[in-house]
């Protein structure tokens, strides 16, 4: 049995003291601010793989073949799960930084 | 008869009577003279005629005896006259007198009242019929009261089958209650448990189908509102932009089906309007209606700006990419958006932990969170959380499904319990 990560970050609207913005725009931001980290988590997957294995990834992605996607990135990114916690931790510094709370 | 003509019409007026009468058959006879004797007439008619006349006077005599005694008893029941009453009680005492010997034929007809002494003995003759059969059962000791009730029903079904169904099921309820209180217990009322549930069910199948209605019209109410709202602004006012009279008529007629929806929740849940709205839009409406202060209002801006500069970041970043990398991070980002993995991220921003195995998170990149993609043994609760992820997220979008998490105390969503 595989051992369980668990990924935990301060709720970043009630941090930011958001709470009161009606939920279309909390909505909003929240969207806003997981398209920013997904893209950071795959930009990182990028940069741990050289082009030619990005090459055979694109490849396997093209042909859908999705056991061979992810027996290559379980074996290639075997960090992913930290990855994520990392740019959600990043992401939450920079942000309290930015509005000095 | 008067009591005046009774006392003159005794003794001398019977004497007279008895001449008028004489004279009325001599008148109403043409052949016999007024003026006849007994000299006058034949020796064997005299003769005749003096042997009645004495037999006449003979019964006279005893006639006047006869009236005499009447008389006397007259005088005196009027003196000491008989109570009515009296004269029940006498036949009530015959009556009684009559039953002690058993010789109920020579009894006078009884009066009413008799009818009550009647019923006595029925009566105690069925309690005592009920008492020995609690002694029959109290002396089995081990029965239950249902077997208790079971067996009185039973023999009193059997020895009043003649009798209407009503009345049966009243007597025997009767006998149960008695024999209960008799062993110290309380009857057991019967349960209808079925019927109950089946009620219960319908209420809540009721419920739910007007939750979704009252959803659905709070999110149409709300769009037409909001177009209502901007149909106020200077273009509308100054006639540059042309109003819409339809709005208000349809935002009116929204209003009014999300209230009666409401009225019927109401109804059905005993919860007021305001509590049903904040349990399903979790205070929605009055969250819209805050008013920004200035100093969230340029943390806002401020956060929005920072976001705008990352994003603005990320795109030159990935428009950097070379080749290969370039086409496997825009086919892996659709798939984050398609198996909801962006989803889950945004679970862990507003502060759900999300929990799973290292390469749990990669499964979900590329599997997804779909049974149909996910090897068994993830398929129950990343199905659970794309179902969330549906119905909830599309009525109250991520932060309405995110504080519904939170008030069922979910601050984090374990992933590994299914995945092993």
């Amino acid at each position: 049995m595989e051992k369980t990560v668990t990924i935990k970050c301060r709720d970043m609207i009630e941090a930011l003291g958001l709470n009161n913005l009606p939920l279309e725009e909390k909505d909003s931001l929240v969207s806003q601010m997981s398209d920013i980290v997904s893209s950071k988590i795959i930009l990182k997957v990028m940069e741990t793989i050289s082009g030619e294995e990005a090459n055979e990834l694109n490849g396997y992605l093209e042909s859908g073949l999705m056991g061979k996607v992810d027996s290559f990135l379980n074996q290639k990114v075997p960090n992913f799960s930290s990855i994520i916690q990392t740019e959600l931790n990043n992401l939450q510094e920079e942000m309290l930084k930015k509005i000095g709370a | 008869m008067s009591e005046g003509s009774y006392e003159e019409g005794f003794e001398p007026k019977k004497v007279e009577d008895k001449k008028e009468s004489t004279e009325i058959k001599n008148k109403e006879n043409p052949y016999v003279s007024e003026d006849f004797s007994e000299e006058s007439l034949p020796s064997d008619y005299a003769d005749a005629l003096k042997k009645d006349k004495k037999e006449g006077e003979e019964e006279l005599k005893e006639l006047s005896s006869d009236y005499k005694v009447g008389y006397d008893q007259y005088l005196k029941e009027k003196d000491n006259p008989k109570k009515e009453d009296d004269e029940k009680d006498e036949l009530i005492r015959d009556y009684r007198s009559g039953l002690d010997l058993g010789n109920k034929e020579s009894v006078p007809a009884a009066p009413k009242r008799t009818v009550i002494i009647k019923e006595e003995p029925i009566e105690a003759e069925e309690k005592k019929e009920v008492e020995s059969k609690q002694e029959v059962i109290k002396e089995e000791a081990k029965a239950t009261p249902e077997e208790v009730k079971e067996e009185i029903v039973e023999n009193k079904k059997e020895e009043t089958e003649e009798k209407p169904v009503e009345q049966e099921e009243k007597s025997s309820q009767e006998d149960i209650n008695a024999l209960f209180k008799m062993l110290g217990r309380k009857p057991e009322k019967k349960e209808e448990p079925k019927d109950e549930e089946k009620e219960k069910n319908l209420k809540e199948v009721e419920i739910e189908k007007l939750a979704t209605q009252l959803g659905s019209l709070f999110e149409k109410k709300n769009i037409l509102l909001a177009k209502k709202n901007a149909q106020q602004g200077l273009a509308y006012r100054l006639g540059i932009r042309k109003q819409d009279s339809k709005i208000n008529d349809e935002y009116s007629e929204k209003f009014n089906e999300y209230n009666e929806v409401l009225k019927k929740l109401e109804n059905l849940t005993g919860y007021s309007g305001k509590e049903i709205e904040e349990h399903y839009f979790g205070g929605r409406e009055n969250e819209e209606k805050q008013e920004k202060s200035p100093e969230s209002e340029g943390r806002l801006e401020g956060i929005k700006d920072f976001l705008f500069k990352e994003t603005k970041k990320v795109n030159e970043q990935i428009k950097n990419l070379e080749g290969g990398k370039k086409g496997s991070f825009e086919k892996i980002k659709a798939l984050m958006k398609d198996r909801k993995f962006q989803f889950v991220v945004g679970l862990a921003i507003v502060g759900i932990a999300i929990a799973a195995p290292p390469t749990g998170f990669i499964s979900m990149v590329t599997f997804g969170m779909h049974a149909g993609f996910l090897p068994a043994a993830y398929a129950t609760k990343a199905t659970a959380l794309a179902g969330m992820a549906g119905g909830a997220f599309i009525m109250r979008g991520f932060s309405g499904f995110v504080n519904d998490l939170k008030k069922e105390g979910k601050e984090e969503i374990d992933l590994t319990s299914d995945i092993k």
